[in-house]
């Protein structure tokens, strides 16, 4: 490897479960038991489309993401297949991160220690909860001693690094249950926690039934109190906040994840997969009869795709570093990857932004206060 | 031309019973070829088709052959329909001897209907009798003849049965108005006189005024005299209309037609006045004429300062063909430089701003509209006319203040009166008197406050009467009433394009759901916003806007970044379009919110 040698994440999309949360809005198809072969098939010569392309540069694989949907329906050969396939393409660089998602209710021994098999070195389960009955609510299939039980065994397997992804903000929580379900996360000592806020989708069972007043969200401030208390409780506990929404203990930051806000270039492969490769991003369709027919006939099923130039660019990409509470907006890899200084293109926005107490504008980078994290999306737009 | 041959006629008929269709079948009977099906010839603006309201008549000329064989000139005057424009519909009925009544066969008769059919009764109009859409499975032509004879009173024995969609009965139809409505009377020998019953604006030829001749001829070189103004001119062309307009020798009495005369100012072209002849005048001009008054003011202001000429020059042209919109200069701390505009009333507001925003691109705020109020300053005794609430005198120097009142005719259904005057009663009206010209019906005279008419008196009222209630109105002159202006705080700002005035005894209900709508419309800041509304220093009002705290975005992974820059992207254009008071940002829904009322203040 030179030190010229891009690094390059794959994501892959596979967009089935056995039955879909009441909160999500991901693109996936309820009521499967398994992946269709044709579908595997499918994501692999999607790949092979790529390959040329990706062949001729320096690339290095740094990291494979397959994520869903619930990809723990894969069967073990199946992903065996995909990893390889992947693999085969682009040299893989050291320590290559490879995750895949998964949901405690298709989870076994037998299988995480085949999938460990296959190359998968990080396993994120998701959790979502340690209470039953917001775990009913939610509509998911597993409950806490089922998703203990993976866990365990996923660790009794060898995988040595764990992610858990939890909720708060969920409808119908009792006071101090949702920071009790994070610290029964902690005791379990994953390597990785993703904490998320709730958000309500348009469209999804849960937003009908908040609509119909069958279910009452919390409020911002209940919410608020909420999150303050958990991210002090991770803090505490050793887990390094290095995204909104992510915690890690060190050493083991998502280096897939982390990708989308550092601009790393990344394929993406499956139904309504999105990619962004040397500055150009794109999505896939999500009609799967359109998604199998174009790679079928060797076309690339992208649906829309644009590539930015100038201050867009800029500003999606100080939007995307100013999620990342501690290295937030670097000054000198900006100016790496513009040839601007970010202090001069956004003076305004980031005076205004630490007048408003939103930032702190450290020597070599600008970064979210408290307040700027609570109030991201002020920030952020003040990039745009 | 010999006004034996002549027939002038207007059509009237509820919106969507078939006038336009009709006419169209009138166009094609008479050998006009028309385009595009569907596209109705005598709705000209967008707007118009959309609320399905006529803003601006347009007159035609047809010519058929009589059964005589002879040629029979028929000039079709179409008529605006809604109360800000019943003026105008009452000279364009002037203007004619007879009106074809449409009535669709599957509606029955409907409101509008009725008080039109009333206007033309009033002007002696012989009415031709049509129900339309015959063709339709579910037409009850009985059961609309009856209630053509019960609700408004006309023999409808022999009405014309039509489809104006197939063209089913239209020939017998321009039999019957051949037949029915009187050839126009009027000697050709005597002086000059005619009605102004409308104008259009051509850049080449100025002002076209169109005109209805009862006596005399006008041609090319008269010199002509507008007799409510008092201004000559001499006549450069004169002509009718057909699809387009058609230059001709000479108008005669009975004729309907134009003329140009390098008229540059539209505000000289008055409807309802009378074009007599500067040599030898007509004694008396036709009855009837009303100057328009601009009855509502309201600020207009672009979002954007720099288009503030744009502005200007866009409202220059909408005046051009549009006589009863007046505009002046005015700045607001606020809202920087913009204008004061006067509106016939309401609907007008609301069809300039629409046309602003659609024909000219105009981004633009409307502030509180108001009537214009009379202001005597104490000590001095000095008055003051405020058109807006930033032309009133400071509290202390206001000895009293006047309002317009209007005499209004309320003609409701005798079930609706208890309703009726209630609604009456809570818009501080004085009852005047009460009368049955017919046991159905009733007619109510009041004395009402202009401004409790502008806003959605008539709306109320024909939800009362299920829509029969029909409204006119003239202005009575100003009463003392005790009024006061409220301003409106933002964090401790004045917004003078937020004051308004306001009947003291309703000061806090209206303040109070003033400010709960635009706390609605005003996003959630960093800060806390304090809404306050004031009279003089006294805060008679409040709401606060809790302050943002938590305005994050969850997840933003691959597939989410360019839906999250777009979003951020939108609200900024969004915010563009918001007008800065101190930090906080106030959208412009929140300035249109206050526009109306809600329909239980």
């Amino acid at each position: 490897m030179s030190r010229t040698t891009r690094p390059v994440g794959v994501y892959i999309h596979i967009p089935f479960c056995r039955r879909r949360c009441n909160y999500c809005d991901f693109l996936s198809t309820g009521g499967a038991t398994g992946v269709p072969g044709e579908y595997v098939d499918a994501l692999l010569s999607e790949w092979g489309l790529w390959a040329d392309t990706l062949c001729r540069q320096d690339l290095g694989l740094q990291s494979i993401y397959v994520g869903g949907g619930t990809p723990s329906l894969l069967e073990p050969l199946q992903l065996w297949w995909l990893i390889d396939g992947v693999r085969s393409v682009i040299p893989t660089l050291p320590d290559c991160e490879i995750t895949m998602e998964s949901n405690p209710d298709s989870l076994d021994a037998a299988r995480i220690r085949v999938y460990a098999d296959a190359g998968i070195n990080r396993l994120s389960v998701g959790v979502q909860s340690f209470s039953d009955c917001s775990l009913e609510r939610l509509g998911r299939l597993h409950d806490s001693a089922g998703a203990e039980r993976a866990l365990r065994q996923a660790r009794e397997v060898g995988i040595h690094n764990l992610s858990l992804d939890l909720m708060y903000g969920l409808p119908g929580s009792l006071p101090g249950e949702e920071v009790a379900s994070l610290r029964h996360a902690i005791e379990l000592s994953p390597e990785h926690i993703s904490w998320y806020n709730l958000t309500l989708a348009a469209g999804t069972p849960l937003a009908t039934s908040v609509a119909e007043g069958r279910e009452v969200m919390p409020d911002d401030d209940t919410v608020l109190a909420t999150m303050r208390e958990g991210w002090s409780l991770l803090a505490e506990s050793g887990f390094e906040h290095y995204e909104i929404s992510n915690f890690a203990r060190p050493g083991f930051v998502s280096h897939h994840n982390l990708g989308y806000w550092l601009f790393t270039d990344y394929v993406g492969l499956g139904l309504g997969a999105s990619g962004f490769v040397s500055g150009r991003r794109w999505t896939n369709v999500s009609d799967m009869a359109v998604y199998l027919t174009a790679v079928l006939d060797g076309r690339l099923p992208v649906d829309s795709e644009e590539r930015l130039e100038g201050r867009p660019r800029e500003g999606e990409y100080a939007m995307l570093r100013m999620r990342l509470p501690d290295a937030g907006l670097n000054f000198a890899t900006f100016t790496d990857l513009f040839q601007e200084d970010a202090r001069v293109i956004f003076r305004d926005a980031l005076v205004q932004l630490m007048d408003d107490g939103l930032i702190n504008v450290l020597e070599d980078r600008a970064v979210c206060t408290q307040k700027g994290l609570e109030l991201n999306n002020l920030v952020v737009g003040a990039f745009i | 031309m010999n006004p034996k041959s002549i027939r002038n006629f207007c059509i009237i008929a509820h919106i969507d019973h078939g006038k336009s269709t009709l006419a169209d079948r009138f166009l094609e009977r008479a050998g006009f070829i028309l385009k595009n099906k569907g596209d109705q010839v005598l709705d000209q603006m967008d707007l118009e088709k959309e609320r399905g309201i006529t803003i601006k008549a347009h007159p035609i000329r047809l010519t058929y052959t009589a059964r005589d064989g002879s040629p029979v000139v028929f000039n079709l005057i179409d008529t605006p329909g809604h109360v800000d424009f019943n003026y105008e519909v009452s000279r364009s009925i002037a203007a004619c001897e007879g009106a074809v009544l449409v009535v669709d066969a599957t509606q029955g008769v409907e409101a509008q209907t009725v008080a039109n059919t009333y206007l033309a009764l009033n002007h002696n109009l012989t009415i031709v009798v049509a129900v339309n859409k015959i063709d339709l499975p579910n037409a009850d032509v009985d059961e609309t003849k009856r209630e053509i004879e019960e609700i408004i009173g006309l023999d409808a024995s022999d009405a014309v049965l039509v489809s104006a969609k197939t063209g089913l009965g239209v020939d017998e139809l321009l039999r019957v108005i051949e037949d029915k409505v009187p050839s126009p009377s009027g000697d050709a020998g005597a002086p000059l006189k005619c009605l102004v019953f409308d104008s259009h604006f051509d850049t080449y030829k100025g002002v076209v005024v169109h005109i209805r001749v009862f006596e005399g001829t006008i041609q090319k070189g008269d010199h002509v005299r507008f007799m409510a103004t008092g201004t000559e001119f001499d006549v450069v062309e004169v002509g009718y209309f057909e699809l387009t307009p058609l230059v001709t020798e000479v108008l005669t009495a009975g004729e309907v037609g134009y003329f140009a005369a390098v008229i540059r100012v539209p505000a000289e072209v008055h409807i309802g006045d009378t074009v007599t002849s500067g040599v030898r005048p007509t004694a008396e001009p036709i009855p009837g004429y009303r100057p328009v008054l601009p009855m509502v003011y309201a600020g207009l202001y672009p979002i954007d300062a720099n288009d503030y000429e744009g502005l200007k020059s866009s409202l220059q042209r909408l005046q051009l063909n549009d006589a009863s919109l007046t505009f002046e200069p005015e700045s607001s701390g606020a809202l920087g430089f913009g204008f004061r505009c006067g509106f016939s009333g309401l609907l007008h507001l609301e069809v300039i701003t629409e046309r602003l925003r659609r024909e000219y691109n105009q981004d633009i705020i409307v502030t509180v509209p108001n009537v214009r109020y009379r202001v005597i300053k104490r000590n001095t005794g000095e008055e003051v006319l405020a058109d807006s609430p930033s032309k009133f005198p400071p509290l202390g120097e206001i000895e009293r203040i006047e309002e317009p009142f209007v005499k209004a005719e309320i003609v409701v259904p005798h079930d609706a009166i208890g309703d009726v005057m209630e609604l009456t009663n809570k818009r501080r009206g004085i009852y005047i008197n009460m009368s049955y010209p017919e046991s159905r019906r009733a007619v109510l005279e009041y004395e009402l406050p202009l401004s409790e008419i502008i806003t959605d008196f008539f709306d109320r009222l024909k939800s009362i009467t299920k829509g029969y209630g029909t409204l006119d109105y003239v202005l009575a002159g100003y009463r003392k009433e005790r009024l006061a202006k409220v301003d409106v705080l933002v964090n401790g700002t004045p917004v003078d394009a937020l004051s308004f005035i306001a009947h003291e005894d309703e000061v806090q209900h209206i303040a109070r759901s003033m400010l709960q709508r635009l706390r609605k419309y005003v996003p959630r800041q960093m800060y806390e916003v304090a809404l306050q509304a004031a009279i003089g220093g006294k805060i008679v009002a409040r709401e606060n806007i809790v302050q943002l705290r938590k305005d994050v975005l969850a997840k933003c992974y691959g597939g989410d970044v360019t839906r999250k820059r777009k979003l951020l992207e939108k609200q900024k254009e969004g915010k563009k379009k918001m007008k800065q008071i101190g930090k906080v940002s106030i959208p412009q829904e929140a300035f249109l919110s206050i526009l109306k009322r809600e329909s239980n203040d």
